[in-house]
Formats: C-alpha cells, structure tokens, sequence
C-alpha cells in the first residue's frame, strides 16, 4: 500500500513520448539545388506519392527554401506549366521563407511557429542541425504525433485516476481493519479483564471468609497464611488493572489520581509484601532512608505498583543477598523531587542489556524467562508510569555485581504543571464516585490514631445529636457552625472525614465541599453532604462519597464513615472491630 | 460491623458457581436471606414472586443478561420498585454507565470489597424505607 499516489508530472515523465522534438520529425529527404533544374524535384515528387517536401539548399548548402508538393504541382498544372519546368531552377519555385527550426526545438514550440502568421500548418519545415539541413517535416506528422502524445497523457491521467481509486479503496480498507483491530483488541482486553476478576472474586472472597472464622492469635490457625492470600489476590487485581492500564496509556487515555501520601509508610508496605518473595530466595529485604521522605502529592496506586515491581525485579535476579530500598529527597532546579532506589546484589546485567531492559517483554537475556519466570512486563510499565507521573526510572548494574533502579519523582506532582487533583479524581471515579475511590491517604502514625470526623451544621441541636452518635459508635469529633469555621477548623485538625450541611449561613455545604476538593491538603478528605434537599446527584458531582436526607439514619452514617476512614492499608488487613477511640470534641 | 436489617431479603442472581456460594454465605453471615438464581431469566421471575428488598445482579448471564433482566425489572411495574445493584467482573468505566443506563441503581465490582458493598446495601435499605 503506497499512501502517496504519484504527482502527475512523475506519471508523464515516464510516458514514452512521440516527437518531443523538431528533429524527431526530420525526414532526410534528398534536396535539390537552388540553381538545379526542377524538373528533377517534379520526377521524385511522381516517385513517391508520400513525398510531401523537398528542401532547397544555396551553394554552401544551407537551406534556401522548401518546394512544397501541392504548390509545386499546382504550377506544374498551368499552362505550359509542365513544359516550363524543365527550364527552370528550382529556386523558381520554391517558397523562399519556409520554416526553418534546429532539430531541439521542442514539439510545442514548434506546433505554435506553424501556426503563426508567416507559416501554415499544412507547409513544411526544414530541420537543421548545427545551421546544416538534416531533414524536413510536415504539419501532418506533427499533427499525429501532437495527437499520440495527447492520446498518452489522456492514458496516463486515467492510469493515475484509477491508481488513486485504489489506494483510496486501499486507505478504505486499511482504516476499517485498523479499527477493527482495535475494537477487537479492546474487546480482548475487556474480556480478559473480566475472565480474570471472575476466579480471583473467589479466592479474594473465599479467603476473607475463612479469615472471619479464625482466631488471629491462635498459634497454628492459619490467620497469616489467609491473610497473605487476600493480599496476594489484591495484588494481582492491581497488576491486572495496571497491565490493562498500560495499554491506555498507550492509548494516551492514562488517568492519575493525584494524592497526598505518606511515601514511607507505602515503602513500609512494599517491603512486606515482597518479604516472602525476597525469603524464597534467601536475600534479606532492608530498607534506609525512610527519615528522609515525608507527604508526597501523586499517584499512590501507581508509586506502590512500580516499588512492587522493582523490588520483586530485584529478588528474582538475586540470590542468598541483599537487596535493599533505600529513599532521600533532593531539589533541583526549585522542584523537590523523591529518589528511591532499589539496590541489589544480584547477577546485574552488561551495559547493553541495560539498554534494552526496559523495553516491552524483552529480558536481559532470552534464557531468562526459562529461569527466572516473569512476563517481562513489569520495568516496562514501571518506566510509562514513572514518565506518566513526570519522573524518571533508570538503572546502573554492574555483571555479577548488581543492580540499582532509580525512581525520581516530583514531591509534588501538581507543581509540575499538571491538573492534578480535583478534576482528574471526579474523571476518575465517574459520576458515582465509590468509596473505594475517595479513601483518605493514611496520617503518618495511623495506627494508635481514632478517626476524626468533622461535622459542620448550624443547627445547634443537629450538631450535637450528630457528634454524640459519632462519638458513641467509636469517632472523635470537631464541629463547626458555619461553613467558613469549618474550613479554618479543616485546615488546623485534618479531619478523616466531613460531614455538612448544605444549607448554611454565607458559603453553603456545597461550596465548602467545593473548597475542600481543590485543597490539595484537603481534597482527600471524604465528605459526606447532609440535607432536607434532595439533591443526590449535585453533591456526587461534586465529589461527596455520599449524599443523605435528613433525618439521617445513624446506623447508615456510620457504616458509612467506617468504609470511608478506613485507609487503604486497613482495607489490605482482614477487618476487626475497632477499639474505642479517644473523644475530641471542640466546642 | 453493623449488621443488616434482620431479614432483609436478598436476591442474588449470578452464573458462577463460587462467587454465587461465596456471596451467599458471606451475606448470610450478615443476617440476610438470599434467594439465589443462577441466570436472568429466572433471575426476573425470581424478583417478581418472591419480591426481594434488593437484587445483586451480574451482567454476564446465560438465557438473558443482566443488563437485559434490569432493564425488564426497571419496565415491569411489579418489580421496578426493587433496587438492583450491578455486582460484576465487567470493571470498566464504561461497563458502569451502561449498566446504569440500564437501570442499575448501583454498581459494585468483583472481586468484591464486601464491606464496601455491605454499605451500599445498608444506604439503599435504609434510603427505601424512609421512603415507604
């Protein structure tokens, strides 16, 4: 398939063309004296019927005229005329200013001088090359050639007519089957995603039962072992949305969900994850550094999954050693950035294979997926998101020394000029944002902290039943009357949830929830919106993780809030009662 | 954990044999009681005589599926009252505006966050009854 037809004057350059030039229609007729007698010219002139011209040379035998054949004739007709030609020259007869062209005039030039007012087409002309005769030629053959050569290029456009028909046919077909082979390749994935949801809803679903049945601190009851498979499970889920989500970034349609996290506690958790892992192999896991890194605003489902993926890169290649996640900031040019490194003492790689390393399913080396296993996937959807997050993932190795991968990503990702926050999370969580989605970022010492709840309202009575309820069912609880107060109150206390009015004094609920989601320290916070108005859909859009009437059912209020405040590392561990927690009320 | 309303009735229509029995005995652990039907046809003659307080429909049945059957539920006057949450493997963006097109009133992915699903059950039990 040619997607660039050939130009037009391409196709005629190739054409083979009649008589491009005078000389191509030079025809070497013998010529005759200027002081000859004509009677010669009217015996060759009987000789050969085709014979149309004859070209009249003077004495040094340039051309001096052209005795044309129907001219010549028509004297010969008058009276006496034939017997008069025997007398005298042909210089009597002939035309004395024919036509005279050096052979590389071209064919137009030469059609436009016939046609001109000293000559007729149907007289001859005289070819010369170099001033000297060479040969004559007629209108007529100029004519048919002219034609030929129109004939051709009317041939030559229609071949270029229908060639660019079928390449267009061609560009037809090939932009359906190239969209056909999307669509099929987004059906694929989409099946594959749901062929493998479906075990995996089993072993995640099963697992998390037979974990409400054990004792956790029974001695052999298997709770850990339970615990690592919904983990596992879990895991796998996230490499599964983020294998499918590596072809949307391929597809440019990637979305970051943008957050503020405790990077230390995520390296906390990838360290335990890949524990087992590094065990199997013999190598102990440590980690450094941990100190030297606080709250970082980006993905943190994505930050996670490309330490997962180094850290497990790193045990696979190593064994009986070390490796070892190690973390420190640095500024440069005014934007702090976090380095976390993977280091290894494993068989490390020669420096061509770490050029190759990150691309798609390739492997240091080819008997590698014989031994170590792997899809050879993971360091090239670690460097995309690494690139997606504005950061960079690279790596030094040394052969039989090691590797170290290095991740540099921005502290704060919305710096980088991104739209981060608000909008990508409402693009991200649809309509109906889920209270998955809208989960809190864990607070550094999450463990020994109660949930706090926020309750803004300025109904006095409201207030305190609510705040009442909250404490009685295990929160603590900072209240406001007025929105504005709510904001100030937000800002001080970092609230794991808010929960307020729509109607209120000066700024509404509403615009309070729009506050808080364009808060970066905030816009995590999820906020339940209550109201005598119904007006589900607005405080959803907004980005509400529920919207309730009033009178509100406590018992929904809270089951809502657990799910809510539970941070994602608490949804990662089997669920338990929560011990009660400590009252904060501000008056 | 808060537990369910004492009987809230339950009914679970879903082809696969282990998240159907895992889901039923985690709900029943809960205090509901699940009717179970294995694809969507009886799945919508299930809704209409035993008049559950909420369907649990995945979209990926035999006979009809489950965008088909809400969609019938949603028409059938008898049953358009009974809230359907789309409980399914079919995790894209997409496949929940679809199934939201169709009538769902909620939409929940497997695998399952069960404790997440358990709140969404209890917002849409309690949203109803305040409502009758």
């Amino acid at each position: 398939l040619n997607p660039h037809p050939p130009a037009l004057a391409d196709v005629l350059e190739q054409v083979p063309l009649i008589g491009t030039t005078a000389g191509d229609f030079a025809r070497p007729v013998t010529p005759v004296r200027v002081d000859a007698s004509s009677d010669a010219a009217r015996q060759a002139f009987a000789a050969d019927r085709s014979l149309y011209a004859i070209p009249v040379l003077d004495q040094s035998g340039r051309p001096a005229g052209l005795l044309n054949r129907f001219k010549f004739l028509e004297h010969l007709s008058t009276r006496f005329g034939h017997a008069l030609s025997t007398n005298r020259t042909a210089g009597h007869y002939m035309e004395s200013s024919p036509l005279v062209v050096d052979e590389a005039t071209p064919i137009d030039r030469l059609a436009a001088l016939l046609a001109n007012d000293d000559h007729h087409l149907f007289d001859g002309f005289i070819v010369t090359r170099d001033g000297r005769y060479l040969g004559v030629g007629t209108g007529a053959a100029l004519m048919r050639a002219l034609d030929a050569r129109l004939l051709e290029r009317t041939r030559s456009l229609e071949l270029e007519i229908s060639e660019r028909r079928r390449t267009e046919s061609e560009l037809v077909v090939a932009k359906a089957a190239a969209e056909a082979a999307s669509i099929a390749k987004s059906t694929f994935l989409a099946n594959m995603s749901h062929e493998l949801r479906t075990p995996l809803n089993a072993i995640i679903g099963y697992s998390e039962m037979l974990l409400e049945d054990v004792q956790p601190d029974g001695p052999a009851s298997g709770a850990a072992d339970l615990e690592r498979i919904v983990r596992a499970g879990r895991h796998l889920l996230a490499l599964i949305t983020g294998i499918l989500d590596l072809s949307k970034v391929e597809a440019g349609r990637m979305e970051l969900d943008v957050e503020t996290f405790d990077l230390a506690s995520v390296m906390r958790g990838t360290i335990e994850t890949s524990r087992p892992l590094a065990l199997a192999r013999g190598n102990s896991l440590s980690v450094e550094g941990l100190e030297h890194v606080g709250n970082v605003t980006s993905d943190r489902t994505k930050v996670q999954q490309v330490l997962l993926n180094l850290l497990s890169n790193a045990c696979k290649f190593t064994e009986q050693g070390t490796v070892t996640l190690r973390a420190r900031t640095e500024r440069v040019s005014g934007c702090e950035w976090a380095v976390i490194e993977v280091a290894d003492t494993g068989v490390g790689m020669t420096p061509e294979q770490c050029g190759r390393v990150f691309q798609e399913f390739i492997q240091a080396d080819p008997t590698t997926t014989r031994r170590y296993g792997g899809t050879g996937l993971g360091l090239a959807i670690s460097q995309r998101l690494c690139h997606l997050m504005r950061g960079t993932l690279t790596v030094e190795s040394e052969l039989g020394r090691g590797s170290v991968f290095t991740v540099r990503l921005p502290v704060m990702l919305g710096e980088a000029g991104e739209s981060a926050g608000a909008t990508d999370r409402v693009r991200a969580t649809d309509a109906l944002p889920s209270v998955e989605a809208t989960r809190p970022a864990p607070a550094a010492d999450a463990p020994s902290r109660r949930p706090t709840v926020l309750v803004v309202d300025d109904d006095a009575a409201a207030l305190d039943l609510l705040s009442r309820t909250l404490e009685k069912a295990g929160f603590a609880t900072v209240t406001a009357a007025s929105a504005e107060e709510g904001l100030d109150l937000a800002r001080a206390v970092r609230p794991d949830a808010l929960i307020s009015d729509v109607l209120l004094p000066g700024m509404t609920g509403w615009n309070l929830l729009q506050a808080f989601k364009a808060e970066p320290s905030l816009q995590e916070i999820p906020v339940v919106v209550l109201s005598v108005i119904e007006n589900r859909r607005r405080s959803l859009a907004l980005g509400a993780v529920e919207h309730l009437t009033k009178p509100v059912v406590s018992d929904l209020l809270v089951t809502l809030l657990k799910v809510a405040t539970s941070s994602t590392r608490g949804a990662d561990e089997p669920a338990r009662a929560p011990s009660p927690p400590r009252v904060r009320v501000a008056s | 954990m808060t537990s369910a309303q004492p009987g809230a009735r339950v009914l679970l229509v879903d082809d696969n044999e282990a998240s159907a029995d895992m889901l039923r005995r985690r709900l029943e652990r809960r205090g509901f009681v699940v009717i179970a039907a294995r694809d969507g046809r009886s799945g919508v003659a299930a809704a209409e005589q035993e008049q559950p307080d909420l369907v649990l429909m995945d979209l990926s049945l035999p006979e009809i599926d489950g965008w088909q059957a809400t969609r019938l539920l949603k028409a059938n006057p008898a049953t358009s009252h009974i809230p359907v949450v789309a409980l399914t493997a079919h995790a894209f963006l997409t496949d929940r505006q679809r199934s939201l097109e169709a009538g769902c009133d909620e939409f929940e992915t497997k695998p399952v966050n069960f404790d997440a699903l358990l709140a969404k059950i209890h917002a849409i039990l309690i949203r109803r009854a305040q409502h009758v």
